[in-house]
């Protein structure tokens, strides 16, 4: 029974952190998910593709527990979700700092104060890798989008989450800041390899975070596709003109416009 | 260049917004000394002024005038901040806690239609004509004024953020008072600057009802004695006071909700 399931997985030993079987998500007359299956293995970093109101978002909210499938199981380490957490850590698609905290202490909300503290070092190296220096005490009606965008990412990343959740989280960045984002992402994923589900509209994006790339389809949300990324790490962004990269991109991009 | 083009801007603004006061003021100078209305019907303003001075000087009905003014926000802030105290977490609670919402909410759903102003007889007749019936009246006026303000609240906490407090492990206790009474905030602070000029009106209402002492008990006994005068400093005065109470609350909102960049 468990080597079937490991067969399944492509002959992988370790079981997959999350499990997605058959889920379907209905809003009243709109099917937002209609059978999507799927799993992801430890330290894999799987993308998500797919046209506006394909059901993206309602994805990711069933995973971090925020809302149940109509239908269908999601297993995270073998066990059903039973609530929201840390260890799932979430960067929305919409920046949902808390207006009444300054850029610090949104970074650390959630920390105890002794982990505040504790941690303090560390949350000025980000408050440096993300451009808020000078900004550390400013409150959020003070900042740009983009500026809040990172302040959310920040505060997603220092947690070390085992499975990290992001909805298009690069969406509201300039070319510059989002280039330096995705290599950030990969210095995380290079310190202590969490499990990534990343949500974008952007295919280069797409390939060059990814390992993996599933392609879906709006009314009904599916998964029309998955495109394997097989290129190796670490990556650096000479890699978007090689043509092992065009040749992925291209496939996707048929995906999404067949 | 610059600090002058402003400053003359603020001494523009300063002007527009004497204007209609000053027209006001001067429409009552013309009306009143040219003759028009009789001193009996609107007194003049220096009629006002010299009333106010007789008044400060030696009181009205046996109590200073400093000491009916002192009735009536006594009573005021002492009815305001127990009805805040009360009200706002009921009203939290009720937001929050959907089974505490149907047990009780039911109860403020029959209490919140009736004008806090029609228990005025009854409390009279529990507790006198005293500062005791004045204080309950508008603790209750306030209470579920902040009921209601605190309620709606909650409501309108953002999902995504109750989601992201969540997301850090909050969840019960540690959510509510993280994510949803500092989210609250702004609700509660309008609910209570409204609570407060309400609370005002009501206590005026209520001392014109039945009182010994305060400025809705002096208008209501100077128009029993026809002292148009003494009536008239009495509104004037309300005035004054509701506007302090007013500045004052809108001043503490702004220094507790100074992250709303407003
Ligand atoms: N709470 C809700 N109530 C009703 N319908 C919803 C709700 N949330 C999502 N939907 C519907 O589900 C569908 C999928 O929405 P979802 O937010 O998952 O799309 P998405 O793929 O994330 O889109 P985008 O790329 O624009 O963010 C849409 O048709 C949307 O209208
Ligand atoms: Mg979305």
């Amino acid at each position: 029974m468990l080597m079937t399931a490991a067969n399944a997985m492509g002959g992988s030993a370790t079981p997959p952190v999350i499990d997605i079987a058959g889920v379907q998500k209905r809003y009243g007359h709109v099917v937002a998910l209609a059978d999507v299956s799927f799993s992801v293995a430890r330290s894999e970093v799987v993308a998500i593709v797919g046209p506006s109101g394909c059901g993206k978002s309602t994805l990711l909210n069933i995973i971090a527990g925020f809302d149940e499938p109509t239908d269908g199981t999601v297993l995270v380490h073998g066990a059903p979700i039973v609530a929201p957490g840390p260890e799932r850590s979430v960067v929305f698609q919409q920046p949902a700092l808390f207006p009444w905290l300054n850029v610090r202490r949104n970074i650390v909300f959630g920390f105890s104060r002794a982990r505040a503290a504790r941690q303090s070092a560390r949350v000025d190296e980000f408050i440096d890798i993300m451009g808020l220096r000078g900004f550390e005490a400013s409150y959020p009606y003070q900042l740009s989008g983009g500026m809040m965008q990172r302040v959310s990412i920040a505060r997603a990343l220092i947690r070390d989450p085992e499975v990290l959740l992001m909805d298009e989280p690069f969406g509201a960045l300039d070319a510059q800041t989002r280039l330096t984002m995705q290599e950030l992402l990969h210095d995380v994923w290079a310190r202590y390899a969490p499990t990534i589900v990343f949500i974008t509209h952007d295919v280069d994006e797409a390939v060059f975070v990814s390992d993996r790339i599933l392609v879906m389809s709006a009314r009904p949300g599916l998964i029309r596709d998955v495109v394997e990324v097989p290129l190796k790490r670490p990556r650096s962004y000479e890699l978007i003109m090689s043509e092992a990269f065009v040749d992925i991109k291209r496939r996707v991009l048929a995906e999404l416009h067949a | 260049m610059a600090a002058e083009r402003t400053r003359s801007a603020q001494m523009l603004r300063w002007l527009r917004r004497g204007s209609g006061l000053g027209g006001c003021l001067a429409l009552w100078c013309i009306l009143s000394y040219g003759g028009i209305v009789s001193p009996g019907f609107l007194p003049s303003p220096s009629g006002i002024v010299e009333r106010f001075i007789e008044l400060a000087e030696n009181g009205y009905a046996n109590s200073s005038l400093w000491q009916h003014i002192f009735d009536s926000v006594y009573r005021t802030l002492a009815g305001f901040v127990l009805g805040v105290a009360a009200g706002t977490p009921t009203g939290l609670l009720l937001g929050y806690c959907r089974r505490f919402d149907e047990s009780v909410g039911p109860i403020f759903s029959f209490l919140r239609p009736i004008p806090p102003i029609a228990y005025t007889p009854l409390f009279v007749l529990y507790l006198g004509i005293g500062d005791a019936s004045k204080i309950v009246l508008i603790f209750i006026g306030a209470f579920l004024y902040m009921l209601l303000s605190a309620q709606a609240g909650v409501r309108n906490v953002p999902e995504v953020l109750v989601r992201a407090g969540r997301n850090a492990g909050l969840g019960g206790a540690g959510l509510f008072v993280r994510v949803i009474v500092p989210g609250s905030l702004p609700g509660i602070m309008t609910g209570a600057r409204t609570a407060l000029s309400v609370s005002w009106a009501l206590v005026v209402a209520a001392e014109l009802i039945a009182a010994q002492a305060g400025l809705g008990y002096m208008v209501s006994s100077a128009g029993v004695f026809f002292d148009i005068r003494t009536l008239f400093v009495g509104i004037i005065l309300i005035g004054i006071v509701g506007l302090i109470l007013d500045r004052t609350i809108l001043m503490i909102e702004r220094k507790l909700l100074h992250w709303q960049g407003r």
